[in-house]
C-alpha cells in the first residue's frame, strides 16, 4: 500500500483517546489475571481452612504487606516500560526495597529466636513446594500481562519481560498466601522471594519473543 | 548544535506535539497532518541508515506510522513528543536489523537528529568541515575542532586533548591562518 493511502485510512475515523489511558487497559488485564489465579487456587487446592482467623494475625499481614508492596512496585515498573522512551534498567532497583525491609525484620526475628528453632524458621514445612506453587499460581497473571504488554509500546523487551514477570510473581504470591500457613519471616524472605523471581526470570527469557511488536 | 538549528528543533517539537494533542482529542485533520509530517521525517531517518533499499525504508515508515496510530495512548503529553516517536522509530529500526540479522548497532545519541531542520544540508556541511580541516596537522585540527566547532573553552579543550592552554591558542591561531592562506590560494 502507498504510504499516503495508509495515512488517509488511519485518519478517517480517529476516535478520541485519553492521554496515558494505556494504564487503564493495563490494570484491567492485570485484574483479569489475578481473578484467574484466584479461581485456579480455589478450584484446585482451596484456601487454608483457618483463613478467617489467620487474617487477623500479624504473620499473615507481614506476608501480604511484602507481596502487595512488590505488586505495587511491579505495576509501576511494568507501566514504566510500557512507554517506548523508557528504557533505563536502573528503575529495577526499586524491587530490592521491600526485600531489604523484610530482611531487617527477619534478622531481628532470627536474633530473638532460640537456636533450635532457627532451622524451622527458614525451612518451615513447605520450603521446597512454595516457590513452585507461587510460580504455578502466577501463570494466569503472567499470560494476561504478556498479552497486554505487547499491545502497549515496550522497547526493552527483556527488561519489560522481567518487570511484568515479577509483577505476575508478586500477584501469584499474594493469592498463594491465602493457602500457605507458614508464618516466619525468614521463610517468607527466602521462598516467597524465590517464587516471585521465577516468573520474572521466565519473563526475561521469553520477553524478546513474546513481546515483539 | 547551532542556535538556529536548536530553535528549529524546538519549533518542530512544539508543532508536532500540538498536532498530536489535537489528534488524541479526536481531530482527524490534525492526525492526517501529523502522520504526513512524520512520514517525511521518518523516510529521511531510515533512508540514511538503510541506504538505498527503498522498499525496506517505506515498510519501516509505514510500520512506525501504524504504531504511532494504534499505540498513541502510551504517549504522555507532559513529555516531549519527539522522543516518544524517536523511541518507536529506533525500536523498529533495531527490530529490522535483528530480522535481517545484521550486526549493526544503532546509537541512541542521535535522538535529536531525526528532527533536524534540514538533514542533508547539515550532513554535507559537517563533511565539508572535516574535509577542510584534514589539510592541517593533527594537533591544529584538534584544537580548532574543540574550540571553534564543539564550542569548548580553551581550558576544556586543553584538558580534553592533553595540549597545554597556550599550545591550544597557538595551534588555533596557526591553523586558522593556514586555512585562510590555503583558501586564498584556491580562490
Amino acid at each position: 500500500m502507498q504510504t499516503n493511502d495508509l495515512i488517509k485510512q488511519l485518519s478517517t475515523q480517529v476516535t478520541a483517546v485519553k492521554p496515558r489511558s494505556f494504564m487503564r487497559r493495563f490494570l484491567l488485564a492485570w485484574l483479569i489475571g489475578i481473578a484467574a489465579a484466584l479461581l485456579l487456587l480455589v478450584s484446585t487446592i482451596g484456601v487454608r481452612g483457618d483463613l478467617s482467623t489467620a487474617m487477623l494475625t500479624v504473620p499473615f499481614w507481614i506476608k501480604w504487606l511484602y507481596t502487595i508492596s512488590l505488586m505495587f512496585v511491579g505495576s509501576m515498573l511494568a507501566m514504566y516500560f510500557a512507554q517506548p522512551e523508557n528504557r533505563s534498567p536502573r528503575v529495577l532497583w526499586w524491587l530490592v526495597l521491600p526485600s531489604t525491609l523484610l530482611s531487617m525484620v527477619a534478622i531481628f526475628d532470627l536474633h530473638q529466636a532460640p537456636k533450635e528453632s532457627i532451622h524451622h524458621m527458614w525451612m518451615g514445612h513447605s520450603a521446597l513446594m512454595c516457590p513452585w506453587n507461587i510460580l504455578a499460581v502466577s501463570l494466569p497473571v503472567f499470560v494476561a500481562l504478556m498479552w497486554m504488554m505487547r499491545k502497549l509500546a515496550p522497547t526493552e523487551l527483556r527488561l519489560t519481560g522481567f518487570a511484568a514477570g515479577c509483577l505476575a510473581g508478586a500477584s501469584g504470591a499474594t493469592v498463594y498466601a491465602l493457602l500457605c500457613n507458614e508464618s516466619t519471616t525468614p521463610f517468607i524472605l527466602a521462598w516467597y522471594s524465590l517464587g516471585m523471581v521465577l516468573p520474572g526470570l521466565l519473563g526475561a527469557a521469553l520477553g524478546p519473543k513474546l513481546l515483539r511488536w | 548544535m547551532s542556535e538556529s538549528l536548536f530553535i528549529a528543533e524546538l519549533n518542530t517539537e512544539a508543532a508536532l506535539r500540538s498536532l498530536m494533542v489535537a489528534a488524541l482529542a479526536g481531530d482527524g485533520n490534525a492526525h492526517h497532518a501529523l502522520l504526513t509530517r512524520l512520514a517525511a521525517k521518518l523516510r529521511g531517518f531510515f533512508g540514511r541508515r538503510l541506504g538505498r533499499d527503498a522498499a525496506d525504508v517505506e515498510d519501516l515508515v509505514q510500520e512506525v506510522l501504524i504504531a504511532v496510530h494504534t499505540r498513541r495512548d502510551t504517549y504522555d503529553p507532559a513529555r516531549p513528543f519527539t522522543s516518544w516517536v524517536y523511541a518507536i522509530a529506533h525500536y523498529k529500526l533495531t527490530d529490522c536489523f535483528r530480522r535481517n540479522s545484521r550486526r549493526e548497532s544503532v546509537s541512541l545519541d542521535d535522538a535529536a537528529e531525526l528532527f533536524t531542520a534540514d538533514e542533508a544540508e547539515q550532513q554535507s556541511a559537517q563533511r565539508d568541515i572535516a574535509h577542510i580541516l584534514s589539510a592541517l596537522p593533527e594537533a591544529q585540527q584538534q584544537a580548532i575542532k574543540l574550540t571553534r566547532i564543539d564550542g569548548m573553552s580553551t581550558a576544556e579543550a586543553a584538558e580534553r586533548c592533553g595540549q597545554s592552554e597556550s599550545l591550544i591558542k597557538v595551534n588555533v591561531h596557526r591553523g586558522m591562518k593556514r586555512l585562510m592562506m590555503l583558501y586564498a590560494e584556491a580562490e
